[in-house]
């Protein structure tokens, strides 16, 4: 079931989608007009039934995508197969079509990052990643879609720029593509490069889906908050996207302060309003 | 385990990577070619999002010690820089044990400590959630008795010894 390491794994059609968070379940649960929805893989208990909300979406047939954050896909360590065992038992406990990670890592030599961290950019932490993400596959029951994160810092030594790196890594292990766009405007504002020129470098085709996120720019750095609206050059770059591509999902990702249903609701216009933008 | 060309790679990445870890999430020192503008936004942003975590899978953290919460997390943070790899809830825990041995823990926090430790076994990989007829036992900030017991099928956990506390806890997060 794992995909090839050569040739793009068929990719579903999953419309639109939010990050599912315990306290915007009703939220979600009252749309009509969601295709997907994502879970935290390290939230969901693969030995018990999916929790209740997760349960109904399910039944009403929306895709539910296990989003992983501590694989640490990027890491000079082997991915631990328990976590790895877990995390493909979360897929099959939610019905999964495909789950995603971060191109990143969170540990090292004992130590916990607490939050995904940028690999270098180097051969040798390609060849690394290239390997992690093979075994990974090959332990998963569906594909696996890498996410680009965003970085305040840039580590040092780099022998490619981002694009390339991703390009690279995702042609050398067939895996898709999580496009984030909030972070692609991040590491653009941050660390200094065209987001446009970075979008026509990537292999669109592989994309999964989309995220789409709020952040807040202070001082000339953009900091990926998750938590502040989205910021219109982030709604520009998604349209820019759809005018060079139709991906198959866009999915909000929102992690607190959460505000009320109307001003949610008025975020995920501005999504479908870019989207129709790019689309036109 | 195979020679393969990741294997000296590896080794030279994992020193890299754990002197990231070192600097942004321990204040190590900083690695050659980082700006050290850029390191303390990654650090703050680090903290913020070990205080979100904690707090979300402990919102019993600010119901318990009001206007001390913000300053007693930062404290914890200072004594414990490390963050325990079974995420959040471990981290929660960590931090009540931390205050405990202070003396500071409030009642509310160390019964909600011993519904933790009933209701999921905390691993490096997660919780997995624990099942049957559970007890964990603990102390009071008085130094008395506390029983916890978690009945199987029903899913309720009774305290016992709560002695003569005000209020019960906030209802359970899960």
């Amino acid at each position: 079931m794992s995909p090839p390491a050569s040739g793009p794994a068929t990719i579903a059609a999953l419309g639109l989608g939010i990050a599912w968070r315990r306290e915007i379940a009703l939220f979600i649960d009252r749309r009509r007009d969601l295709g997907f929805v994502e879970v935290m893989a390290e939230d969901i208990d693969p030995q018990a039934p999916p929790p209740v909300p997760i349960a109904r979406l399910i039944e009403r047939g929306l895709a539910v995508v296990p989003h992983g954050v501590s694989l640490s896909l990027g890491g000079a360590e082997r991915v631990d197969p328990a976590r790895l065992a877990r995390f493909a038992a979360v897929a099959r406990a939610v019905k999964a079509p495909l789950v995603s990670e971060h191109i990143a890592f969170v540990r090292g030599e004992g130590m916990e990052s607490g939050h995904l961290l940028p690999v270098p950019r180097t051969r040798d932490a390609l060849a690394v990643l290239v390997e992690n993400v093979r075994e990974a596959q090959a332990a998963l029951p569906v594909p696996l879609a890498l996410e680009n994160i965003a970085s305040l810092v840039d580590p040092p030594g780099a022998e490619m720029d981002e694009a390339s790196f991703l390009a690279e890594l995702l042609d050398r292990t067939g895996a898709l593509l999580l496009l984030d766009v909030a972070n692609v405007h991040a590491n653009a504002v941050n660390h200094g490069f065209d987001p446009l020129d970075h979008l026509d470098r990537l292999p669109l085709d592989r994309i999964a889906y989309v995220h789409v996120a709020g952040g807040w720019e202070h001082h000339g750095v953009y900091h990926d908050t998750h938590v502040h609206p989205i910021q219109p050059p982030v709604l520009d770059l998604l349209a820019a996207l759809c005018r060079r591509v139709d991906p198959p999902g866009v999915l909000w990702e929102h992690d607190d302060c959460f505000g009320s249903d109307a001003e949610m609701d008025g975020e995920v216009r501005r999504i479908q309003a870019a989207l129709a933008r790019g689309r036109s | 385990m195979n020679e393969t060309a990741g294997d000296a790679a590896r080794v030279r990445l994992g020193a890299d990577q754990a002197r990231l870890i070192a600097a942004l999430a321990a204040d190590g020192p900083l690695p050659e070619g980082i700006d050290p503008e850029r390191a303390e936004l990654a650090r703050i942003s680090l903290r913020q999002k070990r205080r979100r975590s904690l707090r979300r899978a402990w919102p019993q953290w600010d119901h318990a010690l009001g206007d001390r919460a913000d300053a007693l997390l930062d404290a914890y943070f200072a004594d414990c820089p490390r963050i325990p790899a079974a995420g959040p809830l471990a981290d929660g825990l960590a931090a009540v044990a931390w205050l405990g041995d202070r003396g500071a823990a409030p009642d509310a926090l160390r019964i909600e400590a011993l519904r933790v430790r009933l209701r999921q076994r905390l691993t490096d990989r997660g919780a997995e959630r624990r099942r049957g007829l559970r007890v964990a036992i603990g102390r009071r900030s008085d130094g008395g008795l506390l029983v916890a017991i978690a009945w199987p099928f029903v899913g309720r956990v009774t305290i016992l010894g709560r002695g003569r506390r005000p209020a019960p806890p906030p209802a359970p997060h899960g």
